[in-house]
């Protein structure tokens, strides 16, 4: 929410600074681009978020229990693989543009796109998380069939 | 189509299906892309990041997301229905009548039909349950009166449509207009004649005093969209910042004119507006990566050249277009649709002659369809959940809603004057 607001805090300043003081800015422009940015990918590596997104369930809903479980076992994997394998070079390609400032601010490209890096590994844990919790399930489970057995 | 693509295209479709989000599964299937086309993966972030970052105008969505939500929380949007009420309460099936016109003058305050269907579209429904009307046509007015929120101005899906095509936001502002009333038109004859048929009530009506009163009210809600536009097209702002003066003003109304928005109130509204802010942002970035590559692969191109082995007629063009989107609209998101599939499409349409305003304004009433129509209808969704109707309910009573909609989709599509009139008054020259 902060970032939000520094979004659309900079905005209006512009608009400000432009007709009132007849003196436009530079740096709001780029301010508002770089809050969007965070406010989006911040908000989108939170766990609790996870239900807001759009999602096609009608085939999930359709499943049964056991076959949903595999369903969101294989998308988790699927999710913490492929979002685990760009870290590195993320990391690398911020390293890359370290040297570039964004203009008329006092800020490096890399920490201007370094919530990237946030989202990536945020994912990455969540859906962890996700699968760890399904696994230990079926594990618990057989436990549970073998006590009985 | 190379191996690379094949499997981002596996991957997107086996994300789709095993619900995986929509955004997520995009990013997905554009990674597994770069693995397997031997491309830097540090492409990923480059593609995405620049992306947000250089597309000033993007900006626009987020607040116009919160317009729409401050109108909502701050009971503004009831102040406009009562006026709406006092307007054509009188018809016949006259709340429902009040529905549509509650919708078109909301619609210049919020560019989303979600935001129509899921804030004010609680109050019509409300009203029209306890006015006698079946809950299913009720919900189902309300999906589909909805749908007119972003073809009348403002309009999140034209905003990310002129940032795909390189098209003037406010022409395509200037574009929708028309199109948005003669919608809201041919929904107001539909349910004349569904009202007089199934014997729907009037509303009485409360008098001039009381009307007066009414739009006294609600004038400086109505003034929201004369500043939003006359920002626009007097070019003192750009879109995104008339978005975010508007949103300003939204602001001083909800605290300070209607005093309808406490700290709590207002503090949720935000979280609101940021999840669903993060939501699109999402997808918008999702869609980067899957262009990229859409891009790399010539898929535009292998697509003109098979779409052009059919026809070279526009018209044909043109409505075969709209048939593929009609139908993808059914099962796909259609914000994902837009992103993905209008880069892919444009270019064709741009070699046959067919104006980009024009198609734009096609193109967004055409995914104001997909949202209406089964199995994968948001708006069916919303109102359904909201109001604790049967989905069956809602859809047995949206069909008479979609063949107005399909009508008026084939009315833009044959006379493109009555979407380039406006904008060629203000000068444009397509």
């Amino acid at each position: 929410m902060v970032f939000f607001t520094i979004m659309f805090a900079s905005i209006l300043i512009g608009v400000f600074w432009r007709y009132v003081l007849n003196d436009p800015l530079i740096w709001t422009v780029n301010a508002a681009a770089v809050a969007f940015i965070w406010t989006v990918l911040i908000a989108a590596g939170l766990p609790n978020w996870a239900d807001e997104h759009i999602q096609f369930d009608l085939l999930y809903r359709r499943m049964s229990p056991r076959w949903q479980r595999v369903s969101r076992m294989v998308g988790n994997l699927l999710l913490v693989v492929t979002f685990a394998l760009p870290i590195p070079a993320t990391w690398d390609y911020l390293a890359f543009i370290a040297p570039d400032t964004v203009t008329g601010l006092p800020l490096t490209f890399n920490w201007a796109f370094a919530v990237v890096l946030w989202f990536l590994v945020a994912t990455v844990v969540h859906r962890g998380r996700l699968l760890v919790r399904d696994v230990r399930d079926i594990a618990h489970e057989r436990a549970d069939r073998a006590g009985r057995a | 189509m190379s191996i690379a693509f094949a499997l981002l295209l596996l991957v997107f479709i086996t994300a789709f299906l095993i619900r995986i989000p929509l955004a997520y599964g995009m990013m997905a299937a554009g990674i597994v892309y770069l693995v397997a086309s031997g491309t830097d993966l540090g492409l990923f972030a480059q593609v995405t990041m620049n992306g947000l970052y250089s597309k000033f105008v993007l900006l626009a969505v987020p607040l116009f997301i919160f317009m729409a939500q401050i109108m909502n929380d701050s009971t503004v949007t009831e102040k406009i229905f009562h006026f709406a009420h006092a307007i054509v309460g009188r018809m016949p099936g006259g709340l429902a009548q009040v529905n549509v016109v509650n919708s078109v003058i909301f619609s210049g305050m919020s560019g989303s039909a979600v935001a129509d269907a899921s804030g004010t579209g609680l109050v019509e429904i409300k009203a029209m349950a306890n006015g006698g009307y079946p809950k299913g046509f009720a919900c189902a007015t309300t999906a589909a009166t909805s749908t007119i929120g972003p073809i009348i101005p403002p309009s999140i899906p034209m905003v990310i449509y002129a940032y795909l095509s390189a098209t003037s936001v406010g022409m395509l502002f200037a574009a929708g207009m028309l199109p948005g009333l003669l919608l809201a038109g041919l929904q107001m004859v539909l349910i004349f004649f569904l009202a007089k048929r199934r014997g729907y009530p009037r509303e009485m009506w409360p008098g001039l005093g009381q009307t007066a009163g009414r739009l006294l009210v609600a004038v400086p809600a109505l003034l929201t969209p004369v500043i939003l536009l006359g920002g626009i097209y007097s070019g003192a702002f750009t879109p995104t910042e008339a978005a975010a003066v508007a949103s300003m003003y939204a602001l001083v109304l909800a605290f300070i004119v209607y005093r309808a928005l406490g700290w709590s109130g207002f503090y949720s509204m935000f979280q609101t507006t940021v999840r669903q802010s993060a939501t699109v942002g999402l997808i918008v970035g999702g869609a980067f990566i899957i262009n990229y590559a859409v891009a790399i692969e010539g898929i535009p191109r292998a697509f003109a050249d098979a779409i052009l082995s059919l026809s070279h007629d526009p018209l044909i063009l043109l409505i075969l277009i709209n048939l593929l989107f009609l139908v993808m609209g059914m099962f796909l998101d259609t914000m994902v649709l837009l992103l993905i599939m209008v880069p892919v499409v444009l270019p064709i349409m741009r070699l046959v002659g067919i104006d980009p305003v024009h198609f734009g304004v096609v193109i967004v009433l055409n995914m104001m369809i997909g949202l209406s129509t089964p199995p994968f209808g948001v708006l069916l969704f919303i109102v359904s959940n909201t109001t604790r109707t049967a989905l069956k309910d809602v859809i047995r009573e949206i069909w008479p809603f979609l063949g107005i909609m399909l009508a008026a989709l084939v009315i833009l599509i044959l006379f493109p004057d009555i979407v380039l009139w406006v904008p060629r008054l203000m000068g444009y020259e397509g």
